[in-house]
This record gives structure tokens, C-alpha cells and sequence, in this order.
């Protein structure tokens, strides 16, 4: 591992802006969610089975949002970074493209870092609640569905970055930073509003129904998942098809735009990037 | 060698240009003398990459700048600027440089203690987090220490005590490779007589002369047929002569003093 790489890691998980919003602010929502707002007991094998999908939903939504109040942390450190990058990839050993592929392998490695504590929280909790371990039945399946949410997520940052200092509004920086929370957020809404058909057109909405179906192997609907799992109304099952095609979709719409905002980038002035 | 030919920097269309036609080369030790304001700053900038060039071209080694891309050892910068790469402390940041640059750690340590910067505050600061002077420290130590062939020194000597000055100087003096040092401060001519020495102002770059020469020089308010260089500062022409009548240039501590001369003292000298 490069010096680099390691030193991008070190940054994001000692940042005390990343740490609070993406791992203090989150584990308060686990613990609600946990101990306050689930009131069911184990007892039957369909109330563990509910349980079970009730923790998994719990580390799917919880996860997801995690990373992306890290993702609204990560725009703010790639345009304060795009200033230091231009004199890095001249004059130092790192070149444009190992910059670019080292910022994003070591963005990558600590978002999924941040996820694994909520997800190991929201397992280690409900075990201490219920007893019940609800491991993922499809590990694999997890891992690359957080993969794919990670790398989604550091791209829309990126593109973030890239688009304040493209069209020179470093001053709304603050402002459109948010905006992979509010994506996050959105997606987080699903567990009271059915989206229907819109969930397949939402950047990174069919996320928690991926992991949904790889946690506990059930068919997720298309929203209102708490809906679905008191068994209060009937939802149309999600499809999973095209819920994997849209993740992947929108992962490569952000990383096209992301690197043609790149090469637009390339003549503006470095006392421009600033706020 | 840096060579700049016609090189012209703005930024927005409608601007006035920052670097009017600067023609120079650059291939042993030089001093960029000038007011703050005259654009030394925004030609180092250029130099490296970070500011616009509107027209002209700058070569490096012969190579031009829009072509070099990660090639460590070409140049090197003391902008803290672009030494805030992270979250993290100074030290991290010294050790990232001279990791991706091929420097020596140790030495740059050295050098950084030497200027009041100890291994301890550097662990404890982020570069931003220390002082304006020590930042313009550390971010000399690393552009000396980077194994640059050509170093551009950005007022290196701002807000550093006597002694730590003389320290550096003799770093200066002994550093093997092209040395570019900008300032506005004119006791910095007698401290490196055999320097090649330009001028800036407003945006043009005159000369070259030794430093040794423009201490020995004086200023007149005249266009002098007989003057070593001339220069124009807000529409009014000036003559360094060899010794005579008019005012020595070491004299005015700070060339920022030229646009008080140019109001009122000017009919004076």
C-alpha cells in the first residue's frame, strides 16, 4: 500500500466531521431503532424471521446513510484537495490517474469501514436485544451491494466537486455538499413511502432492497418497508433486475460526468478554488 | 533552465493581465525583486501550472509546461497551497512529499528545526494550524528538500527572525540547482551580491542585472540614456544609474516604498 493510500485512509477515519455524522450521528439512530422504535419480541419462528428482517433493514437503511453523510464530507475534502492535485500530478511520482485511482481506492476502503461499524453495532445491539444473531445469508452479496453503494457515492461527491469548481460557484459548496445525504436521505424515506416505479429512476433508491434480498433473502417491495414488514398491506414486489441495473446506471453516470467535469476543470485557475 | 517567452497571465477575459510579456530565462540563481502587487506571485504560479497563461509559453528544461505531468524532480514550490493535501498534521504532509518527491525526510527535519519548526509541533499542527511564518517555512524546507532541479521561493523570508534568515540564506547559497527567490525586500541584494537579480513591476519583468550591481546602483525619476535598467511604475519611467546623484535602491528596505515615490517623492530623487 502506498504512502498515499494510506494517509487518504488515515484522514477520513480520523476527520472528527466524518467520524460524528458517519458513525456518532448514526449509531444514535441504530439505537433507536433497536431499542425504541422495534417493539416486537422473539417467540414464534415467524416473529424471529420478522426480526431478522427488521435488523437487516436496519443495517441496509442505517449503512447507506452512513456513507452518505461521509460522501457529503468527501466533496468538501476532494475540492479542498483538487487544489493540492494539480501540483501533485505535475511534479510529484503520483500521476493523474494513480491519484485519482489511490483517492478513490482509499475513500472506498474507509466508507466501508464506517459501514462495517454500523453494521456490526446493529448486530452486536440486537443480539444484546433479542438474542438472535442475523448474520447476512448472502455475505457476498452484502459486501458488493456496499461496494457499489460506496463507489457510487464517492463518484457523486467527486462530481459534486468538480461541478462547484467548474462552474465557479465555490461559494455553494456548503450547500450542494448535502446533496448525497439528501439521496441518502430519499432512499431513507423509503421505509414509509412506497416509490413505486420511481425507485428504479432515484439514484441509489433500490439499494436497501438489494440488501434487503442479499441480507435475508426475501423479495423487498418497491417502498414503505415498514408497511411490508407489519404485513399491514399487500406491496408490489421490487424487482431486483432492474434495481441492479439502475445502482449500476447511475454509478456510471456519475462516473462519466465526474471525469468530463475532470478534463473541464483542467484550466481554471487555483486561486479560483477556493471559498 | 525555465525560459519564459512573451509569457502573459490573466484571469477572466476581461481583465487587465497580471504577467504583461515576460521574456526571461532562468538557469542559475535569481532574485524577482518587486512591490507586493506586481505579479511575482502570480508568475510563480504560472510557472508552476496553477495559473492561467493567456499567452505566451513557459519551457522547462526545454520541455513545455503543459506537457510535463508527473515527473518529480523538475520543480518544486514553497506555496502552502498545495501542501494541504489532508486532515492531517505537518508531519504527515512532510513525509507524503518526500515520499511522492524522492526527498530526504531526515534532512528536511533538520533544516525545519534549524528554523524553529520541531518534530513535536509538526506531529501536534496541521499545516494550516501553524503560524503564517512557520507555514512559509515548512513550505520552503519541503520545495528545498523535494530533489528539485528548479526550486521557486515565494518571499521565503517572511516572518522569520534575524538568525533564522542567515540560516537559510547559507542554505540558499550552498542549494545545487535553479534557484528562483521572489521578495519585495531590498536588504536581500547586499545579503546574495552574485545573484542574477529582475524586477517586477505592474506586471512587467526587467533585466537581468547582479544584485551586487543594483546595490552599488541608484534610482532617478528620469528616463536616463546612460541607465543600467529602466523601468516604468504607474506611467512614470525610472533609471537604476551606477552610483551618482539619485537614491540608492537598498535604501528603500521595501520596493513597496516605489509607489510612494511615484506620488509625491519622485521630483526629489
Amino acid at each position: 500500500m502506498t504512502l498515499y493510500l494510506r494517509l487518504k485512509i488515515k484522514d477520513m477515519l480520523t476527520t472528527p466531521e466524518l467520524l460524528g455524522w458517519g458513525i456518532g450521528f448514526i449509531e444514535f439512530w441504530v439505537l433507536m431503532w433497536i431499542f425504541v422504535f422495534s417493539q416486537i419480541s422473539a417467540g414464534t419462528a415467524w416473529k424471529i424471521y420478522v426480526i431478522k428482517t427488521n435488523i437487516t433493514m436496519a443495517y441496509s437503511f442505517l449503512g447507506l446513510l452512513s456513507m452518505s453523510s461521509v460522501a457529503a464530507g468527501l466533496s468538501y475534502s476532494l475540492f479542498y484537495a483538487s487544489r493540492a492535485a494539480r501540483y501533485l500530478t505535475k511534479f510529484t511520482r503520483i500521476g493523474i490517474v494513480r491519484f485519482i485511482v489511490e483517492d478513490f481506492l482509499g475513500s472506498l476502503v474507509a466508507i466501508l469501514i464506517f459501514t462495517l461499524v454500523i453494521f456490526l453495532s446493529v448486530i452486536g445491539f440486537s443480539y444484546m436485544k433479542w438474542g438472535i444473531l442475523a448474520l447476512p445469508e448472502n455475505p457476498i452479496g452484502v459486501i458488493v451491494d456496499l461496494i457499489i453503494a460506496g463507489v457510487a457515492l464517492y463518484w457523486l461527491a467527486y462530481m459534486i466537486a468538480l461541478a462547484v469548481i467548474v462552474s465557479r460557484r465555490t461559494k455553494a459548496l456548503t450547500m450542494v455538499s448535502y446533496i448525497p445525504l439528501i439521496v441518502g436521505f430519499i432512499a431513507y424515506s423509503q421505509l414509509w413511502i412506497d416509490l413505486g416505479n420511481l425507485v428504479y429512476f432515484m439514484p441509489l433508491c433500490p439499494l436497501p432492497a438489494l440488501l434487503t434480498y442479499h441480507g435475508i433473502g426475501a423479495y423487498p417491495p418497491t417502498g414503505a418497508y415498514f408497511m411490508w414488514l407489519a404485513g399491514d398491506k399487500l406491496l408490489p414486489a421490487i424487482n431486483l433486475r432492474l434495481a441492479a441495473i439502475s445502482v449500476f446506471a447511475w454509478t456510471i453516470i456519475f462516473i462519466i460526468l465526474s471525469l468530463i467535469l475532470l478534463r473541464k476543470s483542467k484550466g481554471i485557475p487555483i486561486e479560483e478554488i477556493r471559498l | 533552465m525555465i525560459e519564459l517567452i512573451n509569457l502573459q497571465v490573466k484571469y477572466g477575459r476581461r481583465q487587465e493581465p497580471i504577467v504583461k510579456g515576460a521574456h526571461a530565462k532562468f538557469e542559475n540563481k535569481h532574485l524577482i525583486l518587486g512591490p507586493n502587487g506586481s505579479g511575482k506571485t502570480t508568475l510563480f504560479r504560472a510557472i508552476t501550472g496553477l495559473a492561467p497563461i493567456s499567452s505566451g509559453r513557459i519551457l522547462i528544461d526545454g520541455v513545455d509546461l503543459d506537457k510535463i505531468y508527473s515527473k518529480p524532480g523538475v520543480l518544486a514550490i514553497n506555496l502552502s497551497e498545495v501542501y494541504s493535501v489532508f486532515h492531517l498534521n505537518a508531519y504527515d504532509h512532510l513525509r507524503l512529499f518526500m515520499d511522492l518527491t524522492g526527498g530526504e525526510v531526515d534532512l528536511a527535519l533538520k533544516m525545519l528545526e534549524d528554523l524553529g519548526l520541531s518534530n513535536d509541533l509538526l506531529r501536534k499542527r496541521k499545516p494550516w494550524e501553524l503560524s503564517a511564518g512557520q507555514q512559509k517555512a515548512f513550505s520552503t524546507v519541503i520545495a528545498l528538500f523535494s530533489n528539485a532541479r528548479h526550486v521557486l521561493l515565494d518571499e521565503p523570508f517572511e516572518q522569520l527572525d534575524p538568525a533564522r534568515k542567515g540560516r537559510l540564506i547559507e542554505h540558499l547559497r550552498e542549494y545545487k540547482g535553479v534557484l528562483l527567490l521572489n521578495t519585495h525586500e531590498t536588504w536581500l541584494l547586499s545579503a546574495l551580491k552574485d545573484w542574477n537579480t529582475h524586477l517586477m513591476f505592474e506586471g512587467k519583468l526587467y533585466g537581468s542585472l547582479h544584485a551586487g550591481e543594483i546595490v552599488k546602483a541608484s534610482l532617478v525619476a528620469r528616463d536616463k540614456p546612460d541607465a543600467m535598467l529602466k523601468f516604468t511604475v504607474s506611467g512614470k519611467t525610472y533609471s537604476l544609474i551606477k552610483g551618482g546623484v539619485g537614491e540608492p535602491l537598498s535604501r528603500l528596505i521595501t520596493l513597496d516604498r516605489i509607489y510612494e515615490l511615484s506620488l509625491g517623492e519622485a521630483e526629489n530623487i
